[in-house]
């Protein structure tokens, strides 16, 4: 069953001087569940993708449906509500807060969700951050982590508001090789065992292939 | 809340410098403001020996002018015939005093060998029942004594210390301006910002003892009395006011034989009025000029700080537009953006604010020679002082902690809520 339809996307960058076109005629549809891989040379169009299912930037034609809601449409507002639910989101560089310890940093999405009482957020958080082998760090600044374990607090960030969809942009791209198959693992994982539906902006070609499917862009066009 | 305490934490251990100008500019700001602010609510607010302020009302002027083309006209302080006619028996009215409105300086000797200059005014019993000056030792005088303008006075602590060296001098001589009394009382020093009330020498003068016949011409409506009324409530006020404006209307047809009339001039003034500098005796008060002046005043007291600060929470936001991104990609909406940072610089000038209001305090009781005038620096205002820093000032600070919070945060923070999500997310 398709969670994210995508159809016409196209995306066009304007300055006075200058056009640009990042997306021509997109179309994907993921279904619910799925492992995708988006791979591509740099400046193809990948993140500027991923940044248009995450709700992050606005397509300039075609309309973005996403589990069963037309996006497209929505209000600044609906759309903040929708991310908050239902999108979570890993980076390459982690963008972990950092004045906030890892506890704090993970809260985050949980802050902008109604009816959600302190305790419970302390509960969630510390389930999340136990699953993820970092109840250890629960106190620490992100200054005081290595990089793995920054992103394993990403992750746990980015699921700790249960969503159904996660956006991770080459989340392994500043790891090293042991870290990334770490992460790779938590990842493959939450997919399996939660059913996450997962899509993955990578240049590793070996982590692609471990996923359901690859979607391969090029000078901003699906090609494969 | 907790995370904002870290975020600004966080923020001074990041930006030192910037973190460290942003508290010490709204110190200053608060400090600059609070001062202005103390200055002017010591005018008004109630404190010993004018706990009365809020019910206190003074009739203190008479203007005539000719009903004659030529409109010449005359003004100045009344005189008792006057002031009896306008202001005694008024409905409303508790208590009144017929008192000399202003300081006379005096040459004064006791016992002590040299004399010496202190204030004095004339006053009347009733004066001391409706200011509470505090006595040390005696008694106030009667008013059996100041009815038969007894040689009596009742003088302050510094006066008694400097005529006796000592307070115990109660029934004893006292030589002001050549002429004999005997000290009944020693009050404590009042400050002189009790402009109505203070004093070092209060001789007993018996006004009510004059008789009324003494008017012969048109200057017995003048001379150097005024009217203090102890009012029951401030909402009677204005009951008292057209008790007066009708009682003007009686002057004015004994004037009219003389082709003369009353001009009426909002009087008896209330504190607000009497602490303005925008009334006399030919005039009427004006005090939305004033308010016009002070709110001016008010104004770019908070707005150039409130620029400044501005400017360096925009400095300080640049550094976290990646932290704004982030939020923003976690459901954080717009208004949410703003109320957080807007909540978050609060912090941040309260922090401020309160090392400000620390330091108008310290400096308010430190120099509180900076309110007396020239001719009466040194007095001790601490009474003064105690009126206006309470509960209410740090309330006044708070708020405008939060208004030049909101002046200053508000465009930064609406900035930083328009920021594309994902430009914010790869900032540098």
């Amino acid at each position: 069953m398709s969670i994210i339809t995508l159809s016409g996307i196209e995306k066009v960058y304007r300055t006075k001087e200058i056009e640009t076109t990042a997306l021509e005629n997109v179309n994907l549809e993921v279904n619910e569940g799925e492992f995708l891989s988006i791979m591509g040379p740099s400046g193809c169009g990948k993140s500027t993708f991923l940044n248009i299912i995450g709700l992050l930037d606005k397509a300039t034609k075609g309309s973005v449906s996403i589990l069963g809601n037309d996006c497209s449409t929505m209000s600044d507002r609906e759309l903040s509500h929708f991310r908050n639910a239902n999108i979570g989101f890993v980076f390459q560089s982690f963008h972990l807060i950092p004045s906030l310890d890892v506890a704090s940093n993970v809260e985050l999405p949980l802050i902008y969700r109604k009816g959600i009482s302190a305790a419970q957020r302390r509960e969630r958080i510390e389930k999340v951050l136990e699953r993820l082998d970092m109840s250890h760090r629960i106190h620490h600044l992100p200054s005081q982590l290595s990089g793995g374990q920054c992103q394993r607090v990403a992750i746990a960030r980015a699921i700790v508001g249960r969503p159904k969809i996660i956006l991770a942009d080459e989340p392994t791209g500043n790891l090293d090789s042991k870290m990334g198959t770490e992460v790779m693992a938590i990842l493959h994982r939450l997919n399996k065992e939660d059913g996450i539906t997962i899509i993955m902006v990578t240049h590793n070609e070996a982590q692609a292939l471990e996923t359901d499917r690859i979607v391969r862009f090029f000078d901003g066009r699906i090609i494969g | 809340m907790r995370q904002k305490f870290n975020q600004i934490i966080y923020d001074i251990r990041r930006q030192p410098l910037i973190g460290t100008v942003t508290i010490i500019a709204t110190a200053l700001s608060i400090f600059l403001f609070m001062v202005v602010a103390i200055t002017e609510r010591v005018k008004v607010v109630p404190f010993s020996p004018e706990s009365c302020r809020d019910n206190l009302l003074m009739g203190k002027y008479l203007h005539l002018q000719k009903t004659d083309e030529t409109g010449s006209d005359m003004s100045s302080g009344l005189s008792y015939y006057t002031a009896k006619k306008l202001y005694e028996n008024l409905d409303g009215v508790e208590r009144e005093s017929f008192m000399e409105p202003d300081l006379s300086a005096t040459l004064v000797k006791g016992t002590t060998q040299k004399s010496f200059s202190a204030y004095s005014r004339g006053v009347d019993a009733e004066f001391f029942r409706i200011f509470d000056h505090s006595l040390i030792s005696g008694t106030f005088f009667t008013d059996a004594e100041s009815d038969a303008n007894m040689p009596v006075v009742v003088i302050s602590e510094s006066t008694a210390r400097k005529a006796f060296n000592s307070i115990d001098c109660v029934g004893m001589p006292i030589i002001i301006q050549h002429k004999k009394y005997i000290v009944r009382g020693v009050v404590k020093d009042s400050s002189r910002l009790a402009c109505s009330a203070c004093g070092d020498i209060f001789i007993a003068k018996g006004y009510h003892n004059k008789k009324e016949d003494v008017f012969s011409s048109l200057s017995d409506y003048f001379g150097g009395i005024a009217v203090a009324l102890l009012v029951k409530d401030d909402s009677d006020f204005e009951h008292i006011r057209q008790q007066v404006i009708a009682r003007y209307k009686e002057l004015d047809t004994e004037l009219a034989t003389d082709n003369w009339k009353s001009v009426y001039h909002e009087a008896p003034f209330n504190q607000e009025i009497l602490a303005s500098d925008n009334f006399g005796s030919n005039w009427s008060p004006d005090l939305s000029q004033q308010n016009r002046v002070r709110n001016l005043l008010y104004g770019i007291l908070l707005i150039l700080p409130a620029i400044n600060l501005s400017t360096l929470l925009h400095s300080r936001m640049r550094k976290r537009m990646n932290e704004i991104g982030i939020r923003r990609a976690f459901g954080c909406s717009r208004p949410r953006i703003i109320a957080d940072i807007i909540t978050e610089n609060f912090l941040f000038t309260l922090a401020g604010g309160i090392i400000g209001l620390a330091l108008g305090i310290i400096f308010a009781i430190t120099y509180s020679g900076l309110y007396e005038n020239m001719e009466t620096a040194g007095q001790n205002i601490t009474p003064a002082i105690g009126a206006v820093i309470n509960a209410g000032t740090i309330l006044i600070a708070i708020a405008v902690c939060f208004i030049l919070n909101l002046i200053s945060a508000f465009v930064p923070a609406w900035q930083a809520s328009r920021l594309n999500p994902v430009e914010a997310i790869n900032a540098k």
